[in-house]
């Protein structure tokens, strides 16, 4: 039995006839973001975002690896995305669905593909040793607009995120050893940019736009799309995959949207990790 | 039209791939010839009535680039698959190329014979790829010629006999390059013409890296057994690898089982081997030895002594003389030269500098091969793989070496992370701190757990303790520098009634907080000393220690370690004793305060007439050691006035010594030296000390030389005689005497610090301060020399056990070593923070201002500015010019030009223009110009 | 390596930077399914197979009972790059892609025209050269047009990236993994209206706007380019009927 939540006809109407009029059930703007809150658990690289009601979770680990034979002078960054059954009840356990793989690789196109971790750094021995991420993202709560939220909950956790120094020596200069946290400071990630996630969901023939979307909303959206940006005006990643069409030209509008929106959670970010 | 080109390939890891291309053919590429008027008239640039249209061969690219350069040779086809081919032979003659090309003065066409319809052929059985595209530039020349018809006349201009006799026999026009050049009728060009030979061009720098391209340019070390049974035979030789750093390819190995050090000269000699590692060394036939030409480093901007740096302190600071000027060629070296043929154990480290400038790859995440340019001339470049070339560039980096094989130019490495941009304050901070190996990280939690509970008061057990004297009576003080958070030191002196002082030096008592083997004792040791950079001091131990618990701090109970002395009023020592103690400081002084309260005399309180009689005791003691011979050499520190906020320089000048100074100076020493006669009576095998070696006569022979020259004498068979001849060369110039002590200190070694089973009694000889015996024992904040002497001297009282460290005699020398190593860098450090910030202070203020000639050479002359103690290099003739115009007087130290009745002597004072220049991006450098 | 010749403008293999690869299109190849088709740009071959409108099979799956359900599978053949692949599907990146057709093509089929039915869309990869999410979309309308399957307008994808400070237009593998930015871009193409976007790698906004309009000409093209194919297939019919 499919245990997805549908709206009933009468729900519908109602979000979509409020839209007619500028309003959301919420009674936020078309572009306003919930109240977002950022809490930092207590070791290093975990955090937690909430976002309106929407609650993920992202946990970064790391560990020593041979690196990928193309790329020897690199760590990695791998994003893992987990849906489980508490934050809805659509979620089956097990193995990640289409929506959580979908999850993973937008923020991972996010996140690596512009480059926003330095992975050079993260190289000990060039071809024998790297460092690779993990960032582990839970969701406890779903009341929409996972992908901005969980890449939110990515950024913290690798901002806060400390590695263990490490040295190389021996006779022949090939020797690993890793040094306790008690004993050499941990290390911090270089970070260049913070690239933010602003998802668009879109009614009608594609002329209504709100940023955001609630679960609710999220059910009768003709389509979403996610844009990636970062407050420097670079466009990260773009994720349209079906839906609604839209006109180019809303694309662009949607575009220069997205970047205010940015500047100000990434804001809004800085002031959270240099409180936490 | 699609064609698909599909080739084999061998990739990195050594599978073999077949890799299949796309290749389309077009109808639309312009011929670009103004005669024609079938193509595209926007891409015509050869000449309409030129005499003949060229085509030119690959060949004929790679070796007459020089003569297509010349303007004599116009309306060029350059055809896409001759670009090509030079650019994976010879990436420089191709960027050459390429500028002609896109030069719109120049009538050079590119012709994309690869991608048109009528030129593109097709790899016949058995042709090699050479043929081919020799066949498709014939192919392309019979297009234009047909294509062009009458109107011009196509010209192939190949040196390629094979290439040549085809073209003619299909048709063609084809001629050599000497043939045609001869035909223009212009004789210079003919000398332009290079006479070809059978090889290849040589590669320059560039290298391919290509795997299939790569040759092999180095040796392969042997194997490790092969070592070991070459070292017992003594075939090889063991040692340490010491780059000279002025000269990057020169290198020495000290050698025991030869008693000489082995030198190593150029890059293939070197074999990979880095500065710093353990090596064996295969001796080169004898008669390979003489000295050869020392080239001068190439890719480097300045030669050695092109940079205006601080006034040396020793010889160690000074250039090395690898060529010296004198006519000494006759003696062929006995110096043993040798090669590298195996490494035994590696100094890899991480270093710091900046990339190279490069061109951005293609795309912005493409790969980048960029060579990486160490701040340390020692190092080797260090070729790295990177994606994100334009973070990097410009900018301070921090690159770890990975390997070095065989055939590879440059070792291979990675990149580490990021300091900051080239030229920023605290980028540049950072990277000295970096170079001279200066531990900057705080101090972990298992060095912090070993502190006290702070915050600290005496406690009954410490009055309780018998061996602490309880001395919180007696009138103590200190004198230090003004803002000195870190009190070491403190004194008193007291009136006898039988008319003696008793003097008495109390120091914080380290030891008593440090214990040894604790993780905090690790760390001062691996510290060795605290670095003093300008507005920033890096600390040996944990700030609560420092500047609270060990610092004597006025008005506060603090415990001490006290050297006492009975002394008659004419600075005899009757008695000595050594006792712990906890003392009470009065008052915390600086010198300005106390050399005022001496020189005012309306104050008469007892503290001021303390200081007066320490005075006094101090005048006698330091003219008894003069006496003696201890030196006075001329220091050239500067001083820098920070400003708070920006941490900017506002003022620079020479740090100003008054007597106040001197003073305390004169106690310190004597007390060191008793301390050090204390241990050394205890201990005679395993005591710490100092010993400073007498210069040699190599080392003195610049100083007589210049002495000389202006007409003075200078007795250096001792040190007394060095002294007395240096305080009777006085001329009416006043600064003169002062400028041959300056001299003088460039002559001087270091002091080192040692271990006394390791050397004979007469090599423990303090040459600066004539003293057989001296050791470190007053500053256990800052230096970890003195807490080592704490406890030898509590030890030696039988106050606390002696270590068992101090039984492993090979870990005490290890130790001496390392406090050495640590101290010069230290003192490195200092010294380029100080150049630094001159940069940075002379930057918005260039100046006008005297300065003494020091040092005469071939095209200018070394200056030295006694306003700020720098010295730096003036140049009479232009760089690169060998300075022809101008003479060397080697025996009168002058350089003179002939006929212009201009010269320069050494000594002399000149006027000079300062000011800070940038002739590359981002690398300030100050300048000195002559007025 | 100069992606963009700086001397001649030409890219490595002779295009100029705003020429799409040669397209090929062919209708009708595997006779089981409803509706296939092979599509073509340059070496990037793609097949593409449509079962539907059929009965469900999996009850449990239905959301809608009065709309068509619309299943996607892409897989890359083992052959299809220079090294055998060693999970042909099933891999995240192979989800995503499923994925992202299905939601590109479910956009533009009139699904409610056929409730309690299903539509399978198989997209298979026989050679991969870059632009394989490209292909497999164009591939993927032909096979629903050969299967008769009603929509709202046919949706066509290209793909583009920028190089050297030029945007490119239908990128190859090479260009591909030379590290810069790639866009694909899927629209409905006389509704002009775009469907599919995606993006990886950092590009300035407006340098993205140059491309992004640069891959929806691509679009464009390749729809006239269907159009024809399509018109081909009919009147082929035409004169086997009679």
């Amino acid at each position: 039995m499919d245990e997805r939540w549908f709206p009933t006809v009468n729900e519908r109407e109602f979000i979509e006839q409020a839209f007619e009029s500028g309003l959301r059930v919420d009674g936020r703007g078309p572009f306003d973001f919930r109240n977002l809150k950022i809490a930092f658990g207590r070791e290093d690289g975990s955090a937690e975002v909430e976002l309106g009601e929407t609650r993920v979770m992202g946990y970064v680990t790391a560990q020593l690896v041979q690196p990928y034979k193309e790329r020897p002078n690199e760590g990695t960054l791998a994003i893992f995305a987990e849906f489980s059954p508490m934050a809805d009840p659509a979620y089956e356990p097990g193995r990640p669905g289409e929506a959580a793989i979908e999850l993973g690789r937008v923020i991972d196109r996010g996140l690596r593909e512009s480059r926003a971790v330095d992975l050079e750094s993260l190289c000990v021995v060039a071809g024998k040793h790297v460092w690779s991420l993990r960032v582990d993202l839970h969701v406890l709560d779903n009341e929409g607009n996972l992908i901005d939220a969980a890449n939110i909950a990515a950024l913290a956790a690798l901002s806060t995120f400390r590695r263990p120094e490490c040295t190389v020596g021996g006779d022949d200069g090939q020797q690993l050893t890793i040094h306790d946290p008690d004993v050499r400071e941990p290390l911090s990630l270089t970070i260049h940019h913070l690239p933010i996630a602003v998802t668009f969901a879109y009614f009608g023939d594609g002329n209504i736009m709100v940023v955001d979307p609630t679960f609710k909303e999220e059910a009768i959206m003709g389509g979403r799309m996610t844009v990636t940006v970062n407050s420097n005006t670079d466009v990260c990643s773009i994720q349209k995959a079906g839906g609604e069409g839209l006109m180019p030209s809303v694309v662009m509008q949607c575009l220069r949207i997205a970047l205010l929106k940015a500047a100000d959670i990434t804001n809004e970010i800085k002031i959270k990790l240099s409180q936490g | 039209m699609l064609q698909s080109k599909s080739f084999v390939k061998k990739t990195k890891q050594g599978r073999v791939v077949k890799v299949v291309r796309e290749h389309y053919l077009r109808d639309d590429i312009p011929c670009g010839a103004a005669s024609c008027s079938s193509c595209d008239a926007a891409a015509r640039r050869l000449n309409a009535d030129a005499a003949a249209i060229l085509v030119i061969d690959t060949n004929v690219v790679l070796h007459q680039i020089d003569l297509l350069e010349n303007p004599a040779i116009e309306d060029v086809v350059v055809l896409s698959v001759v670009l090509d081919e030079v650019k994976n032979k010879n990436l420089s003659v191709y960027n050459r190329l390429k500028a002609l090309c896109t030069n719109t003065a120049r009538r050079f066409f590119v012709f994309t014979n690869e991608h048109h319809r009528d030129t593109y052929i097709k790899e016949m059985a058995g042709e090699s790829p050479n043929d081919r595209n020799d066949r498709a530039i014939r192919v392309a020349a019979r297009w234009y010629q047909s294509h062009l018809g009458a109107s011009a006349r196509v010209l192939l201009v190949t040196n390629d006999r094979d290439n040549k006799r085809k073209a003619t026999e299909e048709g063609l026009n084809a001629e050599t390059v000497e043939s045609y050049v001869r035909s223009l009728a212009q004789p210079g060009l003919l000398d332009l013409v290079v006479v070809p030979t059978s090889g290849d061009v040589t590669m320059e720098d560039v290298e391919d890296l290509r795997p299939s391209k790569r040759k092999v340019i180095y040796i392969e070390h042997k194997p490790m057994s092969e070592i070991t049974s070459g070292l017992r035979c003594g075939i090889y030789h063991q040692g340490k690898l010491r780059v000279n750093r002025y000269n990057p390819f020169e290198a020495y190995v000290g050698s025991e089982s030869i008693g000489d050090e082995i030198i190593i000269r150029g890059r293939s000699n070197m074999n990979r081997a880095f500065d710093g590692d353990i090596v064996s060394v295969e001796l080169l036939p004898q008669d390979q030895w003489h000295e050869t030409k020392s080239f001068i480093a190439d890719d480097d901007e300045d030669d050695n002594e092109g940079d205006v740096r601080l006034a040396p302190d020793s010889a160690d600071d000074a250039p090395r003389n690898t060529n010296s000027t004198q006519s000494t060629v006759a003696s062929v070296s006995s110096r043993p030269v040798g090669r590298v043929v195996g490494i035994i154990k590696r100094n890899w480290n991480s270093y710091c500098g900046s990339l190279e400038p490069m061109p951005m790859p293609a795309g912005s995440g493409g790969v980048a091969h960029a060579l990486f340019v160490s701040k340390d001339r020692r190092i080797p470049k260090i070729r790295i793989q990177t994606r994100q070339l334009g973070n990097l560039l410009n900018k301070r980096i921090v690159v770890a070496v990975d390997s070095w094989d065989v055939m590879s130019r440059y070792p291979s490495g990675h990149y580490v992370r990021t300091i900051g941009d080239i030229g920023d304050k605290e980028t540049e901070t950072e990277v000295v701190l970096i170079e001279n190996d200066i531990n900057t990280r705080p101090f972990s939690t298992q060095v912090l757990a070993c502190l006290p509970s702070l915050p600290w008061t005496l406690s009954p057990e410490d009055l309780a303790n018998p061996n602490r004297q309880d001395l919180r009576q007696v009138r103590v003080f200190s004198v230090d520098p003004p803002g000195c958070r870190d009190i070491d030191d403190a004194l008193h002196c007291t009136p006898l009634p039988n008319g003696n002082f008793e003097v008495g030096v109390h120091i914080a008592d380290v030891t008593n907080f440090v214990h040894p083997g604790t993780p905090l004792d690790e760390e001062a040791s691996q510290r060795a000393t605290s670095v003093y950079l300008v507005g920033q001091r890096i600390d040996m131990l944990p700030k609560p220690l420092t500047e609270d618990v060990c610092s004597l701090r006025a008005d506060t109970a603090r415990l001490a370690f006290s050297v006492i002395w009975e002394m008659t009023p004419d600075a005899h020592i009757i008695a000595t004793r050594y006792t712990k103690s906890v003392i009470q400081s009065c008052a915390a002084m600086s010198y300005v305060e106390a050399q005022a309260r001496m020189d005012d005399s309306r104050m008469v309180d007892p503290l001021t007439v303390d200081l007066r009689n320490l005075n006094s005791l101090a005048k006698i003691m330091r003219h008894r050691r003069c006496e003696r011979g201890a030196l006075t050499l001329a220091s050239a520190e500067v001083k820098f006035e920070i400003d708070s906020e920006t941490h900017d320089p506002l003022d620079i000048g020479i740090y100003q010594i008054r007597e106040a100074n001197q003073m305390i100076e004169e106690f310190m020493l004597a007390a060191n030296i008793s301390v050090a006669e204390k241990i050394l009576q205890h201990y005679p095998l395993c005591s710490l000390l100092r010993r400073h070696p007498s210069p040699t006569k190599e080392m003195l022979e610049p100083l007589l030389r210049t002495a000389s020259s202006v007409g003075l004498n200078l007795d250096a068979s001792s040190s007394k005689a060095l002294a007395e001849s240096l305080d009777n060369a006085k001329r009416d110039d006043p600064y003169f005497n002062k400028l041959i002590r300056i001299l003088a200190t460039r002559c001087m070694t270091q002091a080192v610090y040692f271990c006394s089973g390791d050397m004979s009694l007469s090599e423990y000889y303090h040459y600066g301060l004539a003293s057989a015996l001296y050791t470190h024992f007053t500053s256990p904040i800052r230096r970890y020399a003195d807490v080592i002497v704490h406890r030898l001297l509590a030890a030696a009282l039988d106050i606390a056990k002696l270590p068992p460290i101090f039984q492993d005699g090979p870990q005490l020398t290890g130790i001496a070593d390392n406090l050495n190593y640590r101290h010069r860098n230290a003192q490195m450090a200092s010294r380029a923070s100080v150049e630094l910030h001159t940069l940075i202070y002379f930057r918005t203020r260039p100046v006008d201002t005297e300065a003494r000639i020091v040092k005469i050479k071939a095209n200018g002359f070394i200056v030295f500015v006694p306003k700020f103690g720098i010295e730096g290099p003036i140049y009479l003739t232009s760089k690169g010019d060998k300075g022809g115009d101008w003479v060397v007087d080697e025996v009168n130290q002058k350089v003179t030009k002939p006929g212009a009745n201009i010269s320069y002597a050494v000594l002399q004072s000149v006027m000079i223009h300062m000011e800070v220049v940038e002739p590359q991006p981002h690398r300030p450098k100050l300048q000195l110009t002559l007025i | 390596m100069e992606h963009v010749n700086p001397l001649t403008g030409f890219r490595v293999d002779g295009r100029r930077p705003n020429e799409m690869r040669q397209l090929r299109g062919e209708v009708g190849v595997v006779s089981r399914a409803d509706g296939s088709a092979l599509f073509e740009m340059g070496n990037t071959r793609v097949i593409a197979a449509v079962y539907g409108p059929r009965e469900i099979q999996n009850r449990s799956q239905q959301v809608n009972l009065k709309e068509a359900l619309v299943r996607c599978e892409y897989r890359m053949a083992e052959f299809s790059t220079g090294d055998r692949r060693r999970k042909p599907k099933g891999d995240r990146r192979s989800t995503e892609i499923s994925l992202v057709i299905r939601q590109t093509m479910e956009a533009s089929i009139l699904t409610h025209l056929m409730p309690h039915s299903q539509i399978d869309i198989f997209v298979q990869v026989l050679q991969a050269d870059g632009g394989t999410r490209s292909a497999c979309i164009n591939a993927a309308t032909l096979a629903l047009a050969d299967a008769g399957i009603p929509m709202k307008d046919i949706v066509t994808s290209c793909s583009a990236g920028y190089l050297c400070s030029t945007p490119l237009l239908d990128l190859n593998y090479i260009e591909d993994s030379a590290g810069g930015p790639d866009v694909t871009v899927g629209i409905l193409a006389k509704m002009d209206k775009v469907t599919l976007l995606q993006m990886d790698a950092k590009l300035p906004m407006d340098t993205f706007e140059t491309v992004m309009e640069l891959a929806t000409e691509g679009c464009k093209a390749i729809a006239t380019y269907i159009r024809e194919v399509l018109l081909e297939n009919t009147k082929q019919l035409e004169c086997q009927r009679g």
